[in-house]
């Protein structure tokens, strides 16, 4: 009897089985070839948004070095393992459309650098342009490199330089706090501006704690 | 040599998997936002076919006709996780941004399992693979026009460059999922007006099919029958 027309469930059941075992073994094998490849471009992906924060000059992975205070991450920031800056990672989901994450960078003085949003699910054209860093290419200057730094993005803009302590009102000046939405992205808007102000609140607040895992930050 | 050729071409044009054989219509309508998303949603998929499709017409004879779909489901799905391992190794990471969530789904796309079933099982593996990269560059050179077509309405823009500098602020309706609906509806009905209009011109008349009659729906007239 031929394999093909087999119908004894045996037979069957051990066919798909040498199939899944022959996927299995081909894709062990494509995933240990590529997990370098895959860890190097994860983090050329962090450190390439790490670079938009404008930090001080560092060598070191600030992945490896973590401090979880409420639901905001901080990171370590070295030079020659002299701390300086933190990066916070904060999370929301007051998003128009679910989570918005970003990454603040502080100095140690509690200075804010940069603010930079690495994921969004925002409407296209609306709450997307509150989140984005983007250099717009045009056919005049496509030819040319981006600028150096991060591309402007009026909304994020607004908290750099900001010291975490001071008496900001971390909302927006329609609900009588100190920052400018975008019109018809409020509630994006709404969304960043909190989550920032929570996580330069934490920065401030909870010090001691922090200090901890990182003592340089101790004033 | 000629019939290798025709294989292809067939794919590009005359069965177009999105244009013709309205396969694939999740990734087409979500992914074209702009025109790199179509050219990399594509070429992730051709890879698939190709894949997929050799295999298959290799292992068809042996494979028992009971679990045929199950066994070619896990063939493509290996493949799908290969490209996924590798797009997120090599691919810019924007790109795998945006496509992220969608690779996984080219193992339920209907195209792939469709060549799968339809030509890689009854064919050799190199008419398989011509069939599969005809299919997969139709699907991309689609993609990439829709995703061109509706980046350029939106913000004047073709492959992120800005062409029309003067175009400050986007609009936002082709970039929308509605948008995506109603472009792909308008290149649907036109070319089937040209193709109408070729075959009247040829002397072919369009005649509808005999099950395209209100005879065997009996939808409106259920209430003249109680």
């Amino acid at each position: 009897m031929k394999l093909k027309d087999c119908e004894n469930f045996l037979v069957l059941g051990l066919f798909l089985g040498a199939v899944g075992l022959l996927s299995a073994l081909v894709l062990g094998l494509v995933s240990n070839l590529t997990a370098p490849e895959i860890a190097k471009a994860e983090l050329r992906t962090k450190s390439a948004a790490l670079k938009q924060l404008k930090l001080p000059a560092f060598d070191n992975d600030p992945t490896k070095e973590t401090c979880k205070v409420d639901d905001v991450t901080f990171m370590a920031i070295r030079k020659d393992g002299k701390l300086v800056a933190i990066v916070a990672e904060a999370e929301t989901k007051d998003g128009y459309a679910g989570k918005i994450r970003e990454l603040v960078g502080f100095l140690p003085d509690g200075t804010i650098t940069s603010v930079l949003v690495t994921e969004e699910n925002e409407t296209p054209g609306l709450g997307k342009n509150v989140c984005e860093r983007k250099f717009q290419k045009t056919i005049v200057n496509f030819m040319k490199a981006a600028p150096e730094g991060p591309p402007p993005n009026p909304i994020l803009d607004q908290f750099t330089g900001k010291k975490a302590g001071d008496a900001t009102n971390w909302q927006l000046k329609k609900d009588g706090g100190d920052f400018d939405g975008k019109t018809g992205a409020t509630v994006t808007s709404r969304a960043v501006t909190k989550m920032t102000g929570r996580a330069a609140e934490t920065f401030a607040k909870r010090r001691a704690e922090i200090a901890e895992k990182f003592p340089e930050v101790r004033k | 040599m000629r019939k290798y050729l025709t294989d292809v071409i067939r794919g590009i044009w005359k069965e177009n998997p999105v244009l013709v054989l309205l396969l694939g219509t999740c990734p087409t309508l979500a992914l074209t936002t702009s025109a790199s998303n179509g050219v990399g949603m594509g070429m992730a998929t051709t890879f698939v076919l190709v894949g997929s499709n050799l295999v298959v017409s290799i292992i068809a004879g042996i494979v028992p006709k009971k679990i045929r779909i199950p066994v070619y489901i896990v063939v493509i799905a290996t493949f799908v996780t290969v490209v996924d391992l590798l797009m997120k190794a090599y691919a810019p990471p924007a790109l795998y941004a945006a496509l992220g969530i969608f690779i996984p789904l080219i193992v339920v796309n209907c195209i792939v399992l469709g060549r799968a079933e339809a030509f890689a099982s009854k064919n050799g593996p190199i008419r398989s693979i011509c069939d599969g990269l005809g299919m997969g560059l139709g699907f991309t050179l689609t993609l990439t026009m829709l995703g061109m077509l509706r980046e350029f309405l939106s913000s004047g823009a073709v492959f992120g460059v800005k062409v029309l500098t003067f175009w400050k602020t986007d609009f936002l309706l082709p970039a929308a999922a509605p948008g995506a609906f109603i472009i792909v509806g308008v290149i649907l009905g036109l070319r089937n007006h040209f193709r109408r209009t070729a075959a009247i011109r040829a002397g072919k008349l369009y005649v509808p099919p005999s099950d395209i009659d209100c005879d065997h729906c009996h939808i409106c007239s259920a209430d003249k029958e109680d």
